[in-house]
C-alpha cells in the first residue's frame, strides 16, 4: 500500500514540524512549511494526498491558499487545523470544499482518521 | 457615547480577546504535540532507540510554551485591567511592547511591517490606558486597510516640550484626506475623549500621517 503523503502548512513551526515527526511515526510521508506562498510552489511540483492547513497565517491566509491550489489540482483533499473556533469559520471553510475543520489541540489519532476519511472521497 | 463608538469599544475588546485566546491555542496544541512525541519515544526506548538529547528538546520546547502562554495571559490581565484606571501612569517602553503584542495580528495578514521609534529614555505620562489602546488600534486599522501588502507602518512616539504625548503613524499612501478623515468618527471621539486631538495630514509626498497629541496628564 503507497504511503500516504501529506504537506503542513501553519506558521507556528514548532507545531508543524513535531507533527510531521508523528505523523511520519505512523508511516505517513509527512512535509511542512510555515507560510502559504512557498506551500503553493511546493505544491504544484509534489504530488500531495492530503494538505492539512491552518486557516489564519500571515500573507496567504488558509483559506485563499486553498482556493489557488483548487485552481490548479482539484483532487487535492485539504482538512483545516486552526485555533480559530467559529462556527462561521467552520462553514466557510467546508463550503469552500475542506474536507474537515478540526481544533487545536487535536488528538493524532483523531487526525489520522480525519485523514483517511478525506482520501477515501479522493477521486 | 453614541453607538458606533460603544460597537468600536467592545469590537476592540472581542479582537483582543480573540487573538489571545488564538495564540493560547496554538501554544497548548504545541505542548500536547511535543508530548504526544514524547510517547513515540518512549515506546521506540522499549525497542532499544532512544535519543536523550532529542527528548530534552522537547523538554525544553514545553518550558517555552508555558511561558509563552503564561506572558499572553499576563498581557491579557494587563490589558483587562487597563479599563479600572481612567488615568493610569503609563511608561512608554512596557506600553508599546504590549500593545504591539496585542495588535500585531492587525498588521500581519498583510505582511506589513511595524516599526517603532521611541526616545531611548522611557517618557511616563498619565493617561487612560484603555483610550491609548484603542487609539493606536483604530490608527492602525486605518493605516493598514489604506497599506498594500507588504508595506511598512512607522510610529514614533515623542514627548513635545510642552509636555504632550505625540504619537505619529505613517504609512506610503496618496488616498484622498477627506475620504480618509469621513471614516474616523470613532477615532476622534476616543481622543479626544482623553483630552486629546487626531490630526491627518500628507507631511510628504506619498506619506500619509496620523498624528495623535495626548496631555501629559488627563484629569
Amino acid at each position: 500500500m503507497e504511503k500516504m503523503k501529506v504537506l503542513l502548512v501553519d506558521d507556528e513551526k514548532e507545531l508543524v514540524s513535531t507533527l510531521a515527526k508523528r505523523l511520519q511515526f505512523r508511516n505517513i510521508e509527512a512535509e511542512y512549511l510555515t507560510n502559504g506562498e512557498k506551500a503553493l510552489e511546493m505544491v504544484k511540483n509534489h504530488n500531495f494526498d492530503l494538505l492539512i492547513v491552518d486557516l489564519k497565517m500571515p500573507g496567504l491566509n488558509g483559506i485563499e491558499f486553498m482556493k489557488k491550489v483548487k485552481e490548479f489540482d482539484n483532487k487535492i483533499k485539504f482538512i483545516f487545523l486552526t485555533g480559530h473556533s467559529t462556527q462561521n469559520d467552520a462553514e466557510k471553510c467546508l463550503q469552500e470544499g475542506a474536507s474537515d475543520f478540526l481544533l487545536k489541540p487535536v488528538s493524532i489519532n483523531v487526525l489520522i482518521e480525519k485523514m483517511h476519511q478525506a482520501l477515501k472521497n479522493k477521486g | 457615547m453614541n453607538e458606533e463608538v460603544l460597537t468600536d469599544k467592545l469590537n476592540f475588546f472581542a479582537y483582543v480577546t480573540a487573538n489571545i485566546t488564538h495564540e493560547i491555542k496554538n501554544c497548548l496544541a504545541i505542548i500536547n504535540e511535543s508530548n504526544g512525541l514524547m510517547e513515540d519515544m518512549l515506546l521506540m526506548a522499549q525497542q532499544g532507540m532512544f535519543a536523550p538529547e532529542k527528548f530534552q528538546e522537547l523538554i525544553n520546547q514545553n518550558f517555552f510554551q508555558i511561558k509563552r502562554a503564561n506572558d499572553v495571559v499576563g498581557r491579557l490581565n494587563w490589558f483587562s485591567h487597563s479599563i479600572d484606571q481612567p488615568a493610569a501612569t503609563i511608561e512608554s517602553q512596557s506600553f508599546l511592547e504590549n500593545m504591539i503584542a496585542l495588535v500585531s495580528s492587525i498588521t500581519a495578514p498583510k505582511k506589513i511591517r511595524l516599526v517603532i521609534s521611541s526616545p531611548q529614555e522611557p517618557i511616563n505620562w498619565k493617561g487612560s490606558l484603555f483610550g491609548l489602546h484603542l487609539s493606536l488600534y483604530l490608527t492602525l486599522q486605518h493605516l493598514t486597510s489604506l497599506c498594500q501588502s507588504g508595506e511598512t507602518i512607522k510610529l514614533i512616539l515623542n514627548r513635545e516640550p510642552s509636555g504632550r504625548i505625540i504619537f505619529t503613524l505613517t504609512c506610503e499612501h496618496t488616498v484622498v484626506l477627506e475620504m480618509v478623515k469621513m471614516e474616523t468618527h470613532t477615532l476622534d471621539y476616543i481622543v479626544e475623549e482623553q483630552g486629546g486631538e487626531v490630526q491627518i495630514s500628507y507631511p510628504e509626498d506619498n506619506t500619509l500621517a496620523f498624528t495623535l497629541s495626548f496631555p501629559e496628564t488627563i484629569e
